[in-house]
Order: structure tokens, then sequence, then C-alpha cells
């Protein structure tokens, strides 16, 4: 118990000295090459996953302050690739995407709150020119040289008009809910 | 006297039945299969079809190991005592092929659907087993396989169809009696 407690003490008395010491957080661009982005939905129930091959973004991170943690992602939209030319020519198309009038979707964290293992991410997200708001649980690792962020978060395709019109619309068949899976990695330096 | 005779030289009623089932089910599996494949694009239907298609399939794929123990644990009624030897040897090859032909059409098609990185879900509810993951070379290999080896079933399917009308009327074996129900088993 008070072995506990010391070490709680000399902890939160180390993180205050690092506050301390805090230096202004640089934004750094995104190891793109390391990073990834997934979205995976439902179609049937059975579970479809495919990868957004082209994006781009920078993160504002700094450990001694990561409340003040800023990502921008710009993924594009005509890149979610689910394996198969027929499925990515149609999901890139207007019923889904519609890639050719909104060629890029993006995703903004604009804050992080908690600590620790416990961080909430907020932010929005952009499809189709529709911005909604997002929050999060994120997870910040920094090991061998790079900061690695990851996390995940559910939203809806309906809200953002995504495959809305005609049979597409019908959820039973390919599912409202759709999880979109991130891992931004950038240099620790 | 006569049933006794008769029980002897047809197959038991739950093999008859699985036969039925999977005869049609097969079929239905080719056709809906052929189909499919060849809608332009990619349409609600067209996803509709390939779901039917697979739950069709693992429920044949279920039915064949059915039928495996079911006839494993019944009696099979011996072939016509006037066959030859070949007549004999080139039947049990034919059905032996039909066995594996129903238990490799499946199993391809899982794996092909799974190295494409869609985990089958039967009938929308029960989540089948992941055994490989998503893997662009292993899709185009298992791709080819089920479609070579449903074609494959398909000629075979044919050729026992074929084989069991010519004995029936070409040889007068009575043989169909064997495995329709109600009908006359000499």
């Amino acid at each position: 118990m008070i072995y506990r407690l010391a070490f709680t003490v000399a902890s939160m008395a180390a993180g205050l000295a690092f506050v301390g010491f805090a230096v202004p957080a640089l934004a750094a661009p995104l190891d793109v090459a390391q990073s990834e982005v997934t979205a995976t939905f439902k179609q049937f129930n059975v579970p479809v996953s495919g990868n957004f091959r082209k994006f781009s973004g920078d993160v504002q991170y700094n450990p001694a302050t990561p409340s003040d943690t800023k990502a921008t992602l710009s993924v594009e939209t005509a890149s979610y690739d689910l394996g198969d030319p027929e499925y990515n020519k149609e999901v890139a198309g207007k019923d889904w995407f519609d890639s050719k009038n909104h060629p890029k979707a993006t995703f903004l964290i604009t804050g992080v709150t908690g600590a620790g293992n416990n961080l909430q991410a907020t932010g929005d997200l952009t499809v189709r020119g529709i911005k909604k708001p997002l929050k999060f649980p994120v997870k910040i690792q920094t090991a061998g040289g790079k900061h690695t962020f990851t996390g995940k978060t559910q939203i809806k395709r309906l809200d953002f008009k995504v495959g809305a019109d005609g049979e597409w619309g019908d959820t039973s068949l390919v599912a409202d809910e759709v999880v979109i899976d991130f891992k931004l990695v950038m240099p620790a330096k | 006297m006569k049933s006794a005779l008769s029980e002897n030289h047809r197959y038991g009623l739950p093999m008859m039945v699985v036969h039925w089932l999977m005869a049609v089910g097969i079929l239905t599996a080719f056709g809906v299969g052929l189909y499919m494949v060849d809608i332009p694009g990619i349409t609600p239907f067209k996803l509709k079809l390939f779901n039917w298609h697979k739950w069709l399939g693992v429920t044949l794929f279920a039915l064949v190991l059915l039928r495996i123990v079911v006839r494993l644990m019944s009696k099979t009624p011996k072939y016509p005592a006037h066959w030859g030897h070949n007549t004999v040897l080139f039947a049990k090859l034919g059905h032996m092929a039909l066995y594996v032909f129903m238990l490799g059409v499946p199993t391809f098609g899982y794996l092909y659907s799974l190295a494409s990185g869609y985990p089958v879900v039967w009938f929308g509810v029960i989540e089948l087993p992941v055994l490989i993951d998503k893997d662009p070379a292993l899709k185009d290999l298992f791709k080819t396989l089920h479609e070579l080896s449903g074609k494959g079933l398909v000629f075979l399917v044919a050729g026992h169809v074929l084989m069991a009308l010519k004995h029936h009327v070409l040889d007068k074996d009575g043989i169909l009696g064997r495995m329709i129900p109600g009908m006359r088993a000499d």
C-alpha cells in the first residue's frame, strides 16, 4: 500500500516535471507507408474490410501535452480497396463515395482528453461534403523513434449519404454502421 | 418376404432423402453460380445471389458429411449379380469421384470466399470459421479450383444420370428403384 502510494506520488511528480519542460508541439507529416486507414462494413452480416490506399496528413503531438494533439488526415475516397476491381469501381461511384465530385474525405482530431491508457479523441469526419463530429478512444505509443496513434470509431454511412439512395439504402443488405480503424505513424523527433 | 428382399436391393429412406435434396441443391447452386458471375457490376441482387449461393454451398457440404455418416451406418445395396467386374469397378469409381467432388467444390468455394476477404455467415446468422486470411494469390487459385471442380461435378452428375438411365432403360436392371422412393426395385 505504502509502496503504491509512494509510486503514485513519484510518478505524479515526474509527470509535473515533464510538463515543466514541455516544448511546443510540432506538426509532422505522417509516415504514410506505415500508417493504415481501414473501413469495415457488413453486407448480409458478413464483415468486409477495405483499406484506403492513398492518404496524407500530419500530426501535432508532444508527449508532455497530449491534450494538444491534433491530426489531419486527407483520404482519397477512390483509393478504397476491397480487393476486387468491380467492387472498387462501384464504391467510388456516385451512389457511394461519389469520388468524382468528392475526391477527398477528411478526418480531423482536434483534441485529446484523459491520460495514460484512457485517452479520448475528439474530432470530425467529412465525407461527401457532410461533416459530423466524432469522439472515440485513442491509444498513443512511442517506440523505435516513432509515435503510433491507433484507434477505431463507428460511424453511420447514411449520415454521410453514402449508399443512401435506392436499394443500397436498405441497411439489411449493407449495414448502416461502418467501423473506421486507423493507425497513424509519425517520427518521434 | 418380398419386402425383406427388396430392402436389400434399395437404399434406405434417409439415403434417398439426402440424395435427392443434394441433387436439387447441386443443380441449383450450379445454375445460380453461372448466372450470378455474369451480372455486370455490383448490384444488390448480385450480392444476394452470391450470399444465397454460399449458404447453399455450405448446406450441401453439411449434407454430404451427413450422407457419408448415414452411408457408413447403413447397408448399401449390392450391385446386380450379373454385372461384370469392370462395370462394378466403373460404378464404384464414379460414385467415389462424386463424393470427392461434392466435398471439394464447396471447400474450394469457401476458401475462395475467405481468400477474397469475405467470411461466410451462414444464412446471415452463423459466423463460420475464418480459416485463411485475405490473400489475392490464393483467391485466384481457389477461384479456378472452385470453377473447374464445379464444372467437373456437374459433368459427373450428368454421367451418373446417363449411366443410371442406361442401366434402367437399355439393360433393364430396374436400378432406378434403388434410389426412388416407392418405385419397384428388382
